[in-house]
C-alpha cells in the first residue's frame, strides 16, 4: 500500500523543483534538529569525563562538590574544576560542548559593566545580565519554534474539527457557531493575554493554549469552505449511500481532499506564531524570565542602545528565520496549486 | 410481480433562506408529489428535461436528499423517511450511481481502497478474501484486476463508470438507482455502459430505476416509463405505448423535438417559459407551454387513463 497518493506525490515533487523552498526546509529543520540537541552543543558542563575511573556525565546528572573531593554538598562549579590541576590529574577524556555556554548564567566577573562586547569568550557579546547573546540565541530559536510548531498543531486540530464540524452539519449549526465565532474573534487577544497572564503563571504550555484558542478562527473559515464543498461531491453521496458513519466520511473521505488550505497555511502560521511570541516577550507579557527568547533580547537591545551587538544579531537571527519559513510557505503554496494538478 | 420499491406522493423541497436568522422564506419545488413503483427485476426510466427533479428524486428515494412527506416502502416493509437508522438498514439493498464519473470516486483512494471499503462494511467478506473479491468485481465490469492499485485520475470516464459500478455490485445490492450514468460518456462509450449494466441485471437479479434525459437509451433499455415535469410524473406507461401513443402534451413535445437526420421533419421546440418552480402555478405546470390549453387547465388535472398508460392531463392527445 502506498503511504501518498499519486496526487500528493506529484505535489511533492513539484515543492522538491522549486530549489528555494526545498533547501530554505532543509536548513529550517536542520536548524531545528539542532536547536534540539543545544543541551549537548551549547552548555557550560562537559558532556563526559571520566574520573578515578568513572564515568561522568555533568549533563545528565546532578553530582556535588564531594564527589571530586571538593568540601560541600552543593553542586559541582566544573568552571571551577576544570582549571583545578589537582582535579584535572585524575581526569582523563573531559569531551565538552562545542560551545561552552549556558544561556542562564550572568558572567559578573568580567570587567566592565554588562552589557559586554563581543570577545573571544563570547562570540556576540553579552546582555545586560551579562548572559551569553550567542546562547541565548540560539536557546530562544528552539523555544520560539517549539512554541510555534505545538502553536500550529493546535490551531491545525482546532481549526479543522470546528470549522469541519460547521461546514459538514451545515444549517443552523453552522448558523449559530459562525456568530459565536464572529464574537469571540472580536475580543481583543492582548488583553486576555494580560489578564489570564496576571491570574496564571505565563508558563510555555499555557501560552500556547491562550493563543491556539485565539488564532484557529482563520483556518476554520478555510475548512468550512472546503467541507461545504466536499460534501457535495458524488463521492461523498455514494459513500454515504454505501451507510459509511458519519465519522468515517469525515475524516477518511472529506479531510484529506479538504487539507489544502491547511498545508499551505501551515508555514505561515509558524511565522506568526513566532512573531506573536516575540513581541509578547518584547512587551514583556510573555514566557516568564529568564527563560531564553528573542523578544526579550529586543527589549534588551532598546535599553541598550549603546550595545547594538544584542539588537543586531537578534534582527538577523528573526530575519533569517522568518525568511526561511516565508520561503517554505511560497513553495508549499506553489506546490499545492489547484492549477498544476492534471486531471 | 411483486414491487421491490413503493413511493407514494414523495415531496422534497429546497428551502430558500434569508433574512437575519436564516429563516425559511420559500422553496423550490423541485419533487412535488412523485408517486412510482419498481417490480423485482424490473427496468424503470424516469425522463425529462432538466430541472424538472428527476436527479432530486433519484436522492430523495435513497435517503439523501431529505423528504418533506410522503411515504416508501421496500419489499413491503415501509421506511421511516425521516430517521437516519431506517435509511442505514436499507443500505445494503438499495444503491446509487451517479453521472459524473469524474467527481464519484474519491481522488485519494486507490481503487482497492474504493472498492474494499463497502465490502469491509457490510461484511460482504473476510479480509483475506478482499483482494480476489475486489479483483473479481473488477472482471466483472471488464476491467483488468492488476488495476486496483491505480489512483481514480488514471482512467477514463468510461473505465470509472464502471468501477462505480463495480463497487455497488460488490455489496450486491437489489435495486440500483440509474442517476444519468451515461449522459457524461462518449455515445461509443455509453453504448459498451448500457450493454454491461443489462448483462449484470440479468446475472445478478437486480432492479434499475433508470434516470435521464435521453430518450433514446431509455427507449433502448427500459420496460416502464415516468415523465416527469417540473417535479411531477406527468405521464407513465410502458415504453413501447409512450413512444407511440403519447397522451400528455408534454410527452408528445418531448417525442418531437428528438432531432433526426430526416431534414423534412425538423424537430418541433416547445415554447413559452417555463415557470419558476419556487413559484408554481396553482392548476397544470405545463400549462404555459402547451398547445392544447384550456379553461380547465387552471385546476390541477387528476390521474387519469388505463392501468397500464396513466396520465395527469385535461386534455390528453389521441
Amino acid at each position: 500500500m502506498r503511504i501518498f497518493s499519486d496526487l500528493t506525490q506529484a505535489r511533492l515533487v513539484r515543492f522538491r523543483k522549486m530549489r528555494r523552498a526545498y533547501y530554505s526546509f532543509w536548513v529550517l529543520s536542520v536548524a531545528y534538529i539542532f536547536s534540539l540537541l543545544a543541551t549537548l552543543l551549547v552548555n557550560d558542563r562537559p558532556i563526559y569525563f571520566s574520573y578515578q575511573g568513572e564515568s561522568y556525565f555533568p549533563i545528565f546528572c546532578h553530582y556535588t562538590e564531594q564527589d571530586f573531593g571538593g568540601q560541600y554538598l552543593t553542586e559541582a562549579n566544573y568552571n571551577n574544576l576544570l582549571q583545578n590541576e589537582h582535579f584535572l590529574d585524575k581526569a582523563s577524556s573531559i569531551i565538552s560542548p562545542p560551545i561552552y555556554q549556558n544561556p542562564l548564567r550572568s558572567h559578573l566577573y568580567l570587567e566592565d559593566a554588562p552589557p559586554h562586547a563581543p570577545s573571544w569568550d563570547h562570540w556576540l557579546g553579552t546582555d545586560e545580565s551579562a548572559r551569553d547573546v550567542l546562547a541565548r540565541l540560539i536557546y530562544g530559536f528552539r523555544n520560539c519554534m517549539s512554541f510555534s510548531l505545538l502553536l500550529t498543531i493546535a490551531i491545525a486540530i482546532l481549526g479543522i474539527l470546528i470549522g469541519g464540524i460547521q461546514g459538514y452539519a451545515g444549517g443552523l449549526t453552522d448558523l449559530i457557531s459562525q456568530r459565536l465565532i464572529e464574537i469571540w474573534a472580536s475580543l481583543p487577544f492582548l488583553y486576555v493575554v494580560i489578564i489570564i497572564g496576571s491570574i496564571y503563571e505565563r508558563g510555555f504550555f499555557m501560552l500556547v493554549a491562550i493563543l491556539a484558542l485565539f488564532s484557529w478562527i482563520g483556518l476554520s473559515y478555510y475548512m468550512r469552505a472546503e467541507f461545504l464543498k466536499l460534501k457535495n461531491m458524488n463521492y461523498i453521496r455514494v459513500a454515504r449511500a454505501l451507510g459509511l458513519s458519519k465519522t468515517r466520511i469525515f475524516f477518511k473521505h472529506i479531510l484529506p481532499n479538504g487539507l489544502t488550505p491547511v498545508v499551505t497555511l501551515l508555514p505561515f502560521s509558524l511565522i506568526g506564531g513566532i512573531s506573536a511570541l516575540t513581541s509578547l516577550d518584547f512587551l514583556g507579557f510573555g514566557l516568564n524570565p529568564p527563560t531564553p527568547s528573542w523578544g526579550e533580547l529586543l527589549s534588551q537591545g532598546l535599553k541598550n542602545l549603546h550595545a547594538p551587538w544584542i539588537t543586531v544579531s537578534t534582527v538577523c537571527a528573526l530575519f533569517i528565520t522568518l525568511m526561511l519559513a516565508a520561503f517554505i510557505g511560497e513553495g508549499v503554496r506553489e506546490a499545492f496549486d489547484p492549477k498544476g494538478d492534471e486531471k | 410481480m411483486m414491487n421491490l420499491l413503493e413511493a407514494h406522493d414523495i415531496e422534497s423541497y429546497f428551502d430558500i433562506r434569508g433574512g437575519l436568522f436564516g429563516r425559511i422564506q420559500s422553496y423550490v419545488k423541485a419533487v412535488n408529489g412523485v408517486s412510482l413503483n419498481v417490480g423485482e427485476g424490473e427496468i424503470v426510466s424516469v425522463v425529462g428535461e432538466s430541472g424538472c427533479g428527476k436527479s432530486t428524486l433519484g436522492l430523495a428515494l435513497l435517503g439523501l436528499q431529505k423528504i418533506r412527506s410522503g411515504s416508501l416502502s421496500f419489499q413491503g416493509e415501509s421506511i421511516n423517511v425521516n430517521d437516519f437508522k431506517s435509511w442505514q438498514g436499507l443500505r445494503k439493498d438499495l444503491q446509487i450511481i451517479f453521472q459524473d464519473p469524474y467527481t464519484s470516486l474519491n481522488p485519494r483512494l486507490t481503487i482497492y481502497e474504493s472498492l474494499s471499503e463497502p465490502l469491509l462494511l457490510h461484511g460482504i467478506c473476510k479480509k483475506s478474501e478482499l483482494k480476489d473479491k475486489v479483483g473479481y468485481l473488477l472482471e466483472q465490469v471488464e476491467l483488468k484486476p492488476e488495476m486496483m492499485d491505480r489512483f481514480p485520475h488514471s482512467f477514463s470516464g468510461g473505465q470509472r463508470q464502471r468501477i462505480c459500478i463495480a463497487r455497488v455490485l460488490g455489496i450486491e445490492p437489489k435495486l440500483i438507482v440509474c442517476d444519468e450514468i451515461v449522459s457524461a460518456l462518449d455515445v461509443s462509450v455509453q453504448a459498451q455502459i448500457l450493454e454491461l449494466l443489462l448483462k449484470l441485471k440479468e446475472s445478478h437479479n437486480l432492479s434499475l430505476l433508470f434516470i435521464s434525459h435521453d430518450l433514446a437509451v431509455v427507449r433502448a433499455i427500459s420496460r416502464r416509463i415516468y415523465v416527469m415535469y417540473l417535479g411531477r410524473v406527468v405521464e407513465e406507461g410502458p415504453s413501447e405505448m409512450l413512444f407511440h401513443q403519447p397522451k400528455h402534451p408534454y410527452t408528445k413535445a418531448l417525442l418531437d423535438s428528438i432531432p433526426t437526420l430526416d431534414r423534412s421533419r425538423r424537430p418541433v421546440l416547445l415554447e413559452g417559459e417555463v415557470p419558476s418552480p419556487t413559484n408554481l402555478p396553482t392548476g397544470c405546470a405545463f400549462a404555459s407551454r402547451c398547445k392544447y390549453k384550456s379553461e380547465k387547465c387552471g385546476e390541477l388535472p387528476q390521474r387519469s387513463g388505463l392501468d397500464d398508460q396513466s396520465y395527469y392531463c385535461h386534455n390528453p392527445l389521441n
